[in-house]
């Protein structure tokens, strides 16, 4: 019978966490990473997702001619560090924050309307490799200038 | 009695470890044994397959970039506030949603304050037919009146409800809903511009809606990812005549070159781009985005 009992509260203890995981997401792309986009203003289009260690995703958006653009991109902070690159639909790599000390921000303006593709790589942390996974949300927010 | 207690526990266990796996969260895994981190490792290795995000431009970037081209304000060709009334289904809310956050946002661009009030209480109803109870709530409404004659201001706040709206859905298991949305939004902006370009001479605003192809193609691939639900599939089934239209014309444009200025360190992506549309390839393109506009707000 206690065991029973056990199994339950364990289960309720992992339904609470995911919860407030699911707001935590939420909160945390309006919170901790939507401040970096100022002055520019936030496209309003929410584009996160959840990523471990060595895993990446890409982001796919058009952005237009004579339009200056903010990218921020932000991770839990029980991941380690985010590496960004964003590369012109050919894949030639334009900018990688590698090269910025893994700047969170990357501001630009561009001559000709493009599809650019955002890539976003959550770096593996070798000392924390042997008994832990980082998992966590990442956001990638875009602002453009309203002026 | 322990046995159905049994049963209830066992029946709960797998619906929270669901769930649980099933979250968007943060934090990190607790220490696993050695056979489980080699098969972890192994599942790496599969889901090695890139995650992919499709971003549309927002209605309110959209807007900005038609005034910039020498747009117009026009409230006639707005979606009738009286329109909403008629949205019984999901799908008809979600895609009209979408088309009064665009007419929102052009309104607001034009600093048209009475109706961006007028628009901004439709898609609050619309937002709550569609169980999105707090992404426009009374205080959004409130800060929206407080802020009216500060343009920056409202299209913050208009920024803040398209946010809202989304990740919502997306949080909720639904992002079917809000790609339809973000669909009804696209192509009410197409709409609208075409709408305000007769001839193909008027070359900033026509550029604007040629572009437009580059995020339609990127409109179709997340329809795409949701084609197995009906009413998805449906507008990618009447989207068919745009994609048509878009088909004909082109844009080319150079390699991109990265240019630096030392003194202001501001990054400009160097490229020329050259568009490829005529007289009647536009006026096919501003047919079907009209027809495909209409069926939504009927």
């Amino acid at each position: 019978m206690k065991k029973i009992w056990s199994i339950i509260g364990v289960v309720i203890t992992l339904t609470l966490v995911s919860s407030v995981s699911y707001g935590q997401c939420r909160s945390f792309a309006r919170n901790e990473c939507r401040p970096d986009l100022e002055p520019f203003v936030h496209d309003g289009i929410f584009n996160a997702t959840e990523l471990s260690e060595g895993e990446s995703a890409e982001l796919y958006k058009t952005f237009y001619s004579n339009q200056e653009y903010r990218i921020a991109i932000c991770g839990a902070a029980t991941l380690p560090t985010i590496k960004f690159q964003i590369m012109d639909a050919d894949r030639n790599v334009l900018f990688t924050n590698q090269d910025k000390n893994f700047a969170r921000i990357w501001d630009f303006k561009l001559e000709a309307s493009q599809q650019l593709i955002i890539s976003i790589e959550v770096q593996t942390d070798d000392e924390r490799l042997s008994d832990t996974f980082a998992r966590g949300c990442i956001a990638v927010l875009i602002g453009f200038n309203a002026d | 009695m322990q046995k159905k207690l049994f049963r209830t526990a066992q029946f709960i266990a797998v619906s929270g470890i669901m769930l649980a796996f099933a979250s968007c969260g943060s934090g990190t895994k607790p220490s696993e044994t050695g056979e489980s981190i080699d098969l972890q490792m192994k599942q790496k290795v599969v889901d090695d397959v890139k995650k992919v995000m499709i971003s549309l431009p927002s209605p309110v970037e959209t807007a900005l970039l038609l005034k910039r081209a020498g747009a117009t304000y026009n409230e006639s060709l707005l979606n009738p506030a009286s329109n909403a009334s008629r949205y019984n289904t999901d799908k008809q809310k979600a895609l009209n949603l979408g088309v009064y956050g665009a007419n929102l946002s052009y309104a607001s661009i034009f600093e048209q304050d009475a109706t961006v009030m007028q628009y901004m209480n439709i898609s609050k109803r619309l937002a709550i037919g569609l169980d999105l109870l707090n992404a426009i709530d009374q205080s959004i409404v409130d800060r929206l009146e407080a802020n009216h004659d500060d343009r920056d201001s409202v299209i913050r706040i208009i920024s803040e409800t398209f946010l809202n709206s989304n990740s919502t859905l997306k949080e909720d298991n639904r992002p079917e809903a809000a790609a339809l949305i973000l669909a009804g939004g696209w192509i009410e902006g197409l709409y609208l511009a075409t709408s305000l370009a007769e001839n193909i001479d008027q070359t900033d605003i026509i550029t604007r809606i040629v572009e437009q192809k580059l995020s339609f193609n990127e409109l179709l691939q997340l329809l795409e990812t949701y084609s197995d639900n009906k009413d998805v599939a449906e507008v990618l089934e009447a989207i068919t005549p745009v994609k048509t239209a878009f088909d004909n014309v082109e844009i080319k444009k150079d390699k991109v070159e990265v240019i630096t200025n030392e003194e202001t360190k501001k990054v400009n992506l160097k490229s020329a781009q050259k568009i490829e549309i005529t007289q009647a390839q536009y006026d096919k393109l501003k047919s079907a985005a009209l027809e495909l506009r209409n069926s939504i707000i009927q």
